[in-house]
């Protein structure tokens, strides 16, 4: 029998692990959060960990799947440091907002400019970013955060989306569309953003910038951040995230894990 | 002498303007000795200036002009990396560099630069062919010949000054952050008082080692006047899984400004590409350009072809201190008992180990005493992170290590609560990540930053949206949530 590890119990990670266990492949899911659902929890998480678990998947959860060599995963977690023997490495360690370097945002390095994922968490834990914050993104992380400040105290939100004209503003934003944030200015918080619309420049008075751009895939697994002859990338990226876009993600993921084993 | 409403609280014998590489080092070298040392740094932690944002090369000294100064120091600190390295828990390796010439008319300048070299008693060779593709796998195909230095080196020069800080903390020099100095008074030819911000102090020597403001900070003292200027490089940092294409330091022939971009392993297994050179009025002035990181990028990819900024993580540029005269070492003239340890513009690093030495050896030789401290130590308690070794055994046994934060660098909650308590602890989330390198993955902080902010907050005083990101105001947030 063949083994598997799968990095990451997101929704897709539970689904294509599933999807292997019942193809008779042992099955090691590991998670590095206590419990599965994933960095933005997905509420039918438990019901798929269950249906995935009577499968005979094994899982590990406070777990982090650290490196993949030669046929291991190096694991750490709360049972210690424990290598898993892997014949393929399914990556389904979920989706981040684009970084600073990645979006090409110059300027000073001000306090204040923040992963949309850190928000979120730091806003459920009482911190407001800002009272003037700048959100830069699209789709729904984007979105609920522009609603979360307003709701938690900031007094204007700007919204900087690349998308074209004739996309709705959200409510109670400041919109700029067919924008992009060349840089960011202040120390030691920042307290200015510089919006372009083509030829056009703003300067928009923003004491937070929040990264909520486009996700893209978190890789972070050595050894496979680059892809490899036995990693088998399973990331959802569409928007909105929805369970269909996941289920086919982890079907497609676990047909290439079965042509990788073979 | 103007008077003060500021409490004296300090005789030292020697007061240490700067806690970057230099002031770290030297205050290092005196904790060995017998006698009472302080340091005065503006910034709230130690090495946050040039010290932070460098190449991280630890030169053996093979370029440098032959019986310079500079050149004296580098080749007396090369040799040293290794043992000091090992007792402060600093990742050092010697790791090599080829300085590639692309032309016949380029390659007419090695003869003299392998002269220099010996002259520098550092040995290199000329290399072309299939020697160069040995040494150099990584290498543009076009270039046409090429220098080898294996003793070239890189060191964790991040977590450098805090360690050498730390020892001299742990052996009872005392660190005062966020002061800066402001004025002084002199009396028979010699600095009497300084004024800082927060306290007086009546230092028998003062050591000059602002960095950047060394110039402003010798003027405040009643010393020489001289110019320091900023001279900006821009830096782009690419992932550690291309680390594994890049195991030795690139470099091309050099310019007016100094050596071009070049392509350089980090201690940690990550590669930087930098940095181009801007001279700039504005010292506080570390933004990034669009258009110099591609410049950089560039210029780097006629070394090393594969460049992909697809490996990219992060954007920065540092400061380097460039002054009319480089390594402006030694007696004011014009006040008798400082000294100076300025101008040191792009070896600050590579020169550290032996410029404490150095230092020391002039105030010794002033008449400060050279008994030694039987109880001072020579190493550090420090627990390596695991990318230091990658030994996951050794992390696991403690419960805290179990637990990744960060899981990009796989930097532990161990790790960032030794950062928050070491003898010169963290005190914002950008300390701790220049202690641990936790948010400075390939994500960012996206997942991470929450994480390490709440333990920061643990150790910082006030709310925890007050948890400094790095100097006093930075605060993590603007206030509390409100609502709901």
């Amino acid at each position: 029998m063949s083994d598997v590890v799968v990095a990451g119990a997101g929704r897709t990670g539970i689904l294509v692990s599933r999807m292997l266990a019942e193809r008779g492949i042992g099955v090691t899911l590991v998670e590095r959060l206590p419990a599965p659902g994933g960095q933005e929890p997905e509420t039918d998480a438990a019901q798929l960990a269950r249906a995935a678990s009577r499968a005979g998947v094994r899982m590990m959860l406070g777990t982090l799947a650290a490196e993949f060599s030669q046929g291991q995963v190096h694991t750490l977690g709360v049972e210690g440091a424990v290598t898993l023997s892997a014949d393929a490495l399914v990556v389904a360690t979920g989706s981040r907002p684009q970084t600073r370097a990645e979006l090409g945002i110059a300027g000073e390095r001000g306090a204040g400019v923040m992963p949309g994922s850190a928000t979120r968490h730091l806003l459920d834990s009482g911190v407001l970013l800002g009272r003037h914050p700048l959100v830069i993104g699209d789709g729904h992380l984007a979105e609920e955060l522009c609603s979360a400040l307003g709701s938690a105290g900031a007094i204007t939100v700007t919204s900087v989306r690349a998308g074209s004209d004739g996309v709705d503003p959200w409510p109670g934003t400041n919109t700029f569309t067919d924008a992009r944030v060349l840089s960011v200015h202040g120390f030691p918080r920042v307290n200015r953003a510089v919006v372009s619309q083509g030829d056009r420049l703003t300067h928009v008075h923003a004491d937070a910038v929040i990264l909520a751009a486009s996700r893209v895939a978190m890789r972070n697994i050595e050894g496979a951040v680059f892809g490899g002859p036995h990693v088998v990338e399973c990331f959802s990226l569409a928007e909105p995230k929805t369970f269909d876009n996941a289920e086919a993600a982890a079907m497609q993921a676990c047909e290439q894990t079965m042509l990788t084993l073979r | 002498m103007q008077s003060s409403g500021l409490p004296l609280v300090e005789t030292p014998d020697v007061l240490i303007v700067g806690a970057g590489v230099i002031g770290t080092s030297i205050a290092m070298a005196l904790s060995h000795l017998d006698v009472d040392v302080a340091v005065v740094e503006r910034r709230h932690d130690v090495g946050e200036e040039t010290s932070r944002a460098n190449s991280g090369i630890a030169n053996c000294g093979w370029s440098l002009a032959p019986g310079s100064l500079e050149a004296q120091l580098v080749c007396a600190s090369s040799p040293r990396w290794e043992d000091i390295a090992s007792r402060l828990g600093v990742t050092f390796r010697r790791v090599g560099l080829t300085l590639l010439a692309f032309s016949e008319e380029e390659a007419s300048g090695i003869s003299a630069l392998c002269e220099r070299a010996t002259e520098n008693g550092v040995t290199v060779r000329e290399v072309r062919g299939d020697e160069l593709a040995e040494v150099a796998p990584h290498a543009s195909g076009r270039a046409v010949a090429g220098i080898y230095v294996p003793d070239e080196g890189v060191v964790d020069s991040v977590r450098l000054p805090v360690a050498f800080a730390e020892l001299a903390s742990v052996n009872g020099v005392r660190f005062y952050l966020g002061e800066s100095v402001v004025s002084a008074s002199l009396g028979n030819g010699q600095v009497e008082e300084v004024l800082t911000t927060k306290r007086r102090f009546r230092p028998r020597f003062v050591v000059n080692a602002a960095g950047l403001g060394a110039d402003f900070v010798s003027k405040s003292l009643g010393g020489d006047e001289f110019s320091i200027t900023p001279r900006r490089g821009q830096w782009v940092l690419l992932d550690r899984e291309f680390g594994k294409r890049v195991p030795s330091i690139l470099t091309g022939m050099p310019g007016k400004l100094g050596h071009g971009p070049m392509v350089i392993p980090t201690a940690h297994g990550s590669v930087l590409v930098g940095p181009d050179a801007e001279d700039l009025e504005d010292k506080t002035d570390k933004s990034t350009t669009g258009a110099g990181l591609d410049d950089v990028v560039d210029r780097c990819r006629v070394l090393m072809p594969d460049i992909d900024t697809k490996f990219a993580i992060k954007t920065f540029a540092g400061l380097r201190p460039h002054s009319d005269k480089t390594y402006r070492v030694g007696w004011s003239e014009a006040a008798g008992n400082l000294l100076q340890a300025a101008g040191i513009r792009s070896t600050g690093v590579s020169s550290s180990l032996a410029m404490g030495d150095h230092i020391r050896d002039l105030l010794v030789g002033a008449g400060l005493s050279d008994r030694l401290d039987a109880g001072a130590r020579n190493d550090l308690d420090y627990t390596p992170p695991l990318w230091a070794d990658g030994d996951y055994a050794r992390v696991a046994k403690d419960p805290l290590g179990r637990t990744v934060v960060c899981a990009c660098e796989k930097v532990t909650a161990a790790d960032i609560h030794q950062a928050l308590r070491e003898p010169l602890p963290a005190t914002s989330i950008g300390g701790v990540a220049r202690r641990t390198h936790a948010t400075w993955g390939r994500c960012q902080g996206s997942a991470c930053l929450s994480g390490v902010s709440f333990i920061t907050s643990l150790y910082t005083p006030g709310e925890a949206w007050e948890t400094p990101m790095h100097e006093p105001g930075s605060t993590l947030g603007a206030g509390v949530t409100t609502g709901e």
